[in-house]
């Protein structure tokens, strides 16, 4: 056992640590010079200078004082940029200690509050300071005025910044003996600050320089959540959670939150701890050298013992609850450790809890983009459970916050032969519930239930990699009547579905030309999910058309692949020329288009999309003069009929009723049009940013489109002769779909924040 | 001046001596009449199942026949009926049908071919005039072309991507769209099309084509010595109580439902000698639950049925002489069903299921009987009604009509080309033939 640490003057600890103080000097400090307030300060050598001691002279109080008065050069600070907004500076005079309200600026008007460490010591007095620059200090930082008996005093500043790490060494030098309780004076206050890398760094530079040995870290390990487990000896600890410093190649901040236990094998004045340590980013447990600790008579370090043990995430909360028994601590710092100890450890203890608590998972759907969808139930008579979470390495998420119970009349018979049940029951049948979260990694996931008292236990979860469709039969199968699945939908699909559409990342894996000539001014655009089966009659479909104008089909490169020879071959046959787009990541036609888009090569689109298909040869013609008359911001949009007649897209006329053209022929302007099948400027409709969007059904997907163009300034017009037919695939989510179409379109921002960006 | 005569190549999608079906006959029957006739230079291309018999080409020969051609095109797409093998129509198809120079192509179905066919003709031989003949509904109806429903062989009577969809579950809706769109598409390159009925003329009418692109030819039957009445029936010395089937044994031919219908007639009314001759063949091929039913009915109506099995054409003579009526109990529409132009040929009356093309065949009460179709006890009444009725057979086969025979039918389908042909010589020449005459 490794008891002893060596004795180390605090002084030759600043100097002695060169992997610390790499971490402010050299590269660091030029780049901070970069930043635009470092610039104002290398920059303008007059306004650095500083007044100080006897000589002082006062900021005059009158307002129309424009300038601090420059003051002798022997009183001057020395000062450097710890980030753009926070410099440290030393002075070999009185400037005050503490807390310590200053003015800075060119007129001074700027009141912020440094810290200052100062000493007095054989050497003479000093001062070292942590000065916030303040958010619109015009100028430079060319003087620092702080407040005395007598009112102001006013220390110029040296023209020239100077690495941090000189500051430092200047500092310690002038101090001597005194520094070390400098160094950790400023340290601590740094702690207090932001959080940015930087001040981090210094501050482990002068916690480093601060800290007197205080015990050994002789186990460590990194939980799932991110923060540290640390277990060994000390002398004193704080009880109550501290801050401390984690010494690694990228020092963290964070709190020590420790319990203390005897060990037989420890002197007096030492005694074991366990604790949980919370850091502000990643800290790799093999990589930490040391972990300095905040306490009431200054810094501690714990060395990381040569042989210490670093511990798996999975048995970090077994190391701590071995200890939670003879432990001892403040309650905070008890039910934090606790807290950890009861962490998933990658084994289900929800099954082992003696209280009466079942749960159950039905289905788990872990969805692209973190997204989580499960099911299942909760039996809890004696209402023990105080929540349910869900988590997965450092994230986490509650539940029952935000889950739809549901009834499950089959939970309660199915419990009654439970012996540890005793036969309790609910009141009711809503043991069911749907729940989701959001920012979920895809393994490693579980299901946590706490118990107050009683800890938290956990279940692993089996998420099954699901899609949107998959969603869709969840809430479909889940929610069987329709008034309680539109909520549903709302509460828990939508959100689902931005992380989905978030994750997708469709992208053009090729393109192929067949005959095609890029550059024409028209081209029709065919988008294909991976069914290909109607590829071929719907390219023979355009072979009919008399313009034959050139044809982009966009698809998913594998099918689309497979099928080029029968493609090459049709193409010959009926002299068509095609541009095939190979697309990835994408599922529908109408994805691909958007992909497709890209390469088409023309000013004008004709959008076919794999469900549309037109009436009669020539329609895709009309489309197009009709688009060509109209002007260039103009997009033009055929009748849209279902198979059975009845009207899916008409201008203003209702939807499903059947379609009543009679007597309306022609170009028609409207407000805006459904961009299901219509012909458009490429620009425009890649500036819209095409089909995207969380909307799962053409029409809708359509209809979103459309509205996108004319708040784009797209003029909409219909062409009322020309007829396509539309027809939607059957799903048997479908109902599901629609409900979250209906629900996304009646959004108020439906054209910006919810669909579609620029692709 | 004598005119060159006219070139007309016929396509089939089957030769009748490989494939004794209605259309084969039909088609290869018009060409034979093509040939007798000296204004007529006829060309008949039909396909053939199988890899083709030559290297280097999808086309052979058909001994006897020096102007028949067989293509190995390969199948057909079985929903859309687009080619699935585009080589054998382009590297053979093609050139041998430049060679031919045709004023006419007339396809008989787009069977075999491939319905995309059409337009690439069009573009390979923008002067010639294309007709298309239908055969039965095959454009409207992924069933066979029958318009009956799958399973259930309900008639269907409006085809729509719903309905279709629910014959075949497996097939969305949508792609039943795609599929009437794009052979409405491909038929769209065809100047014109006949059809041999009326009724399957209006259901294609009705379901989007033309009908002023539409003609009405009956198919011509080649010419052959009505065969005899049976003479104690001609006589009136006896009763005619002997019905022939005569077709295919599958279930959209009705025999099960004829079976039926004879074992339905209770043996008082069960004359003596009366007797139903089923000459068909391919009961072989139908699925075994229909298999199982034909056979289980032949056996209930034991010595009522004679079941003669498959006959060549030439047996067809003695066949009739045998029988005094024809039944053609078809639960499907039918179009203009060959078996009721032999029946009327040899001059015996049709007892016909009342509808689609067989009702407009067969007058009621004139040269035949109408019954309901697939109701065997509507049948069994007709059966019993034509063997009981005095004076009924006489007056019926005395009033039928003989059929349209091949020459007949082939000069109206000549007469048919060059009207084509000078309508649209006349709109070429409201186009720009006449502007170059000026400018010559």
């Amino acid at each position: 056992m490794a008891a002893d640490t060596p004795e180390t003057d605090s002084a030759k600890r600043l100097v002695a640590a060169p992997d610390a103080m790499r971490l402010i000097a050299g590269p660091d400090a030029k780049r901070l010079a970069a930043e635009p307030d470092a610039k104002r300060l290398v920059a303008a050598p007059d306004a650095m200078r500083l007044v100080a001691g006897p000589d002082a002279k006062r900021l005059p109080a009158e307002p129309d004082a424009k300038r601090l008065p420059a003051g002798p050069d022997a009183m001057r600070l020395v000062a450097g940029l710890v980030d753009r907004r926070l410099v440290l500076a030393f002075g070999r005079h009185p400037v005050g200690d503490g807390a310590t309200p200053v003015r800075v600026g060119a007129d001074g008007a700027h009141l912020v509050e440094a810290d200052i460490a100062g000493w007095s010591g054989p050497d003479g007095a000093g001062a070292l300071i942590l000065l916030p620059i303040p958010r619109g200090l015009r100028g430079s930082l060319s003087a620092v005025a702080v407040d005395g008996e007598g009112g102001p005093v006013v220390h110029p500043v040296q023209p020239k910044a100077v690495p941090v790490e000189a500051v430092l060494k200047s500092a310690a030098a002038a101090a001597g003996a005194a520094f070390p309780t400098v160094a950790g004076r400023l340290a601590s206050a740094l702690l207090k600050l932001e959080p940015f890398p930087d001040r981090t760094r210094l501050a482990a530079v002068l916690a480093h320089a601060a800290a007197t040995p205080g015990g050994l870290v002789e186990a460590i390990g990194r939980f799932a959540a991110g923060d540290l487990m640390v277990k060994g000896w000390a002398g004193d600890l704080p009880g109550e959670p501290a801050p401390v410093v984690v010494l690694a190649p990228e020092p963290r901040r964070g709190r020590l939150a420790a319990v203390r236990f005897p060990r037989a094998d420890l002197p007096e004045g030492r005694r074991g701890y366990a604790g949980v340590l919370a850091v502000d980013g990643p800290v790799e447990a093999a990589a930490a050298t040391a972990v300095l600790v905040e306490t009431a008579s200054g810094w501690r370090a714990l060395d990381l013992y040569r042989d210490r043990l670093v511990v798996e995430p999975d048995a970090c909360p077994g190391h701590l609850a071995a200890h939670l028994a003879e432990a001892s601590g403040p309650p905070e710092t008890a039910a934090a450790v606790r807290a950890a100890a009861c962490r998933f450890a990658g084994r289900d203890t929800l099954s082992e809890v003696a209280l009466p608590v079942r749960l159950g998972v039905d289905r788990c759907l872990a969805l692209p983009g973190g997204g989580l969808a499960l099911c299942g139930w909760l039996f809890d008579p004696e209402r023990r459970v105080r929540a349910v979470m869900v988590g997965g390495g450092p994230a986490g998420a509650r539940l029952d916050d935000r889950w739809t119970r549901i009834a499950r009349p089959d939970v309660r018979p199915a419990l009654r032969a439970d012996p540890g049940l005793d036969g309790r029951s609910e009141p009711d049948a809503l043991q069911g519930f749907l729940a989701h979260a959001t920012g979920l990694p895809a393994g490693g996931l579980h299901i946590s239930v706490d118990l107050g008292p009683d800890g938290v236990v956990h279940r692993p979860l089996d998420a099954r990699p699901g899609d949107r469709d998959a969603l869709h039969d969840l809430l479909d199968a889940t929610f069987p009547l329709p008034a309680a699945a539109a909520a549903a939908v709302e509460r828990h699909l939508l959100p689902l579905l931005d992380g989905l559409e978030a994750a997708r990342a469709p992208s053009i894996a090729g393109v192929e030309d067949i005959g095609f000539q890029p550059g024409a001014r028209t081209a029709v655009l065919m988008g294909f999910g991976p069914d290909l089966a109607d590829l071929l009659p719907r390219l023979a479909i355009q072979a009919v058309d008399p313009d034959r104008t050139g044809i982009v089909v966009a698809a998913p490169a594998r099918a689309l692949r497979a099928a080029v020879p029968e493609i090459r071959r049709l193409a010959a046959f009926h002299d068509l020329k095609v541009r095939l787009v190979f697309c990835d990541d994408v599922a529908v036609g109408l994805d691909a288009m958007t992909l497709g888009a890209r390469e088409a090569g023309a000013d004008w689109l004709a959008l076919v999309p794999d469900h549309v298909v037109p009436a009669a040869p020539g329609t895709i013609r009309a489309l197009l003069a009709a688009a060509r008359a109209a002007g260039p911001d103009a997009a033009v949009a055929p009748t849209l009929l279902h198979d059975d007649g009845t009207v899916r897209w008409a201008g203003p006329a209702r939807k499903g009723r059947p379609a009543q053209l009679m007597g309306l022929k022609g170009r028609i302007a409207v407000e805006m049009l459904s961009a299901e099948c219509c012909v458009v400027p490429r620009q425009a409709f890649l500036a819209a940013g095409g089909y995207r969007g969380p909307l799962t059904g053409r029409a809708g997907r359509g209809e979103a489109l459309g509205r996108r163009l004319a708040a784009a300034g797209v003029r909409s017009f219909w062409l009322a002769d020309a007829i396509a037919i539309a027809t939607d695939p059957p799903r048997p989510a479908e109902r599901i779909a629609r409900l979250a179409d209906r629900l996304l379109l009646a959004s108020p921002v439906p054209t910006s924040a919810r669909e579609g960006r620029a692709a | 001046m004598k005119r060159p005569p006219l070139r007309v190549a016929v396509l089939a999608h089957g030769h009748p001596r490989l494939s004794a079906g209605g259309a084969e006959i039909a088609s290869h029957a018009l060409h034979r009449a093509f040939t007798a006739m000296p204004e007529v230079e006829s060309l008949f291309v039909a396909c053939a199942a199988g890899p083709p018999p030559h290297d280097g080409t999808a086309l052979a020969g058909l001994k006897g026949e020096p102007r028949d051609l067989l293509l190995h095109a390969g199948p057909v797409d079985g929903f859309t009926i687009a080619a699935s093998d585009h080589d054998a129509l382009e590297a053979d198809l093609l050139p041998a049908l430049a060679d031919f120079r045709p004023d006419v192509v007339h396809l008989h179905h787009v069977f075999g071919f491939g319905a995309d066919l059409l337009p690439r003709l069009r573009r390979a031989l923008p002067e010639a005039v294309i007709v298309v003949t239908f055969h039965e509904y095959a454009a409207l109806c992924r069933s066979d072309g029958q318009m009956v429903k799958a399973g259930t062989l309900d008639l269907c009577h409006q085809p729509s991507p719903a309905a279709c969809h629910g014959c075949f579950p497996h097939e969305p809706a949508g792609r039943f769209v795609v599929r009437e769109r794009f052979l409405k598409a491909m038929l769209g390159a065809a100047d014109h099309f006949v059809s041999p009925s009326r009724f399957l003329k209006d259901r294609h009418v009705a379901w989007g084509l033309d009908p002023d692109r539409f003609s009405v030819l009956p198919n011509g039957l080649a010419g052959a010595d009505p065969a005899p009445h049976r003479p104690e029936v001609a006589a009136g010395t006896a009763r005619p109580v002997r019905f022939g089937f005569f077709g295919q044994l599958n279930p959209y031919k009705g025999i099960d439902v004829l079976l039926e219908a004879v074992a339905r007639i209770p043996q008082a009314h069960w004359p003596e000698g009366a007797c139903l001759l089923v000459a068909g063949c391919h009961l072989e091929k139908q699925r075994p639950a229909f298999q199982a039913r034909v056979e289980a009915l032949l056996a209930a109506a034991g010595p009522r049925v004679r079941l003669h099995g498959p006959y060549r054409n030439e047996d067809l003579p003695a066949l009739m002489a045998t029988v005094d009526w024809v039944v053609v109990p078809s639960v499907w529409w039918e179009n203009a069903p060959v078996v009721i132009q032999e029946a009327f040929l040899h001059r015996r009356p049709v007892i016909g299921s009342g509808l689609g093309g067989i009702a407009e065949a067969v007058r009621p009460g004139v040269d035949g009987l109408h019954a309901r179709p697939g109701d065997a006890d509507a049948l069994a009444a007709a059966l019993r009604h034509a063997m009981d009725a005095d004076g009924l057979w006489a007056r019926l086969a005395a009033g039928i009509r003989p059929p349209v025979a091949a020459e007949a039918a082939a000069r109206r389908h000549v007469d048919l080309y060059r009207d084509i042909l000078a309508r649209k010589a006349g709109s070429a020449l409201g186009d720009d033939t006449l502007a170059r005459a000026a400018e010559g």
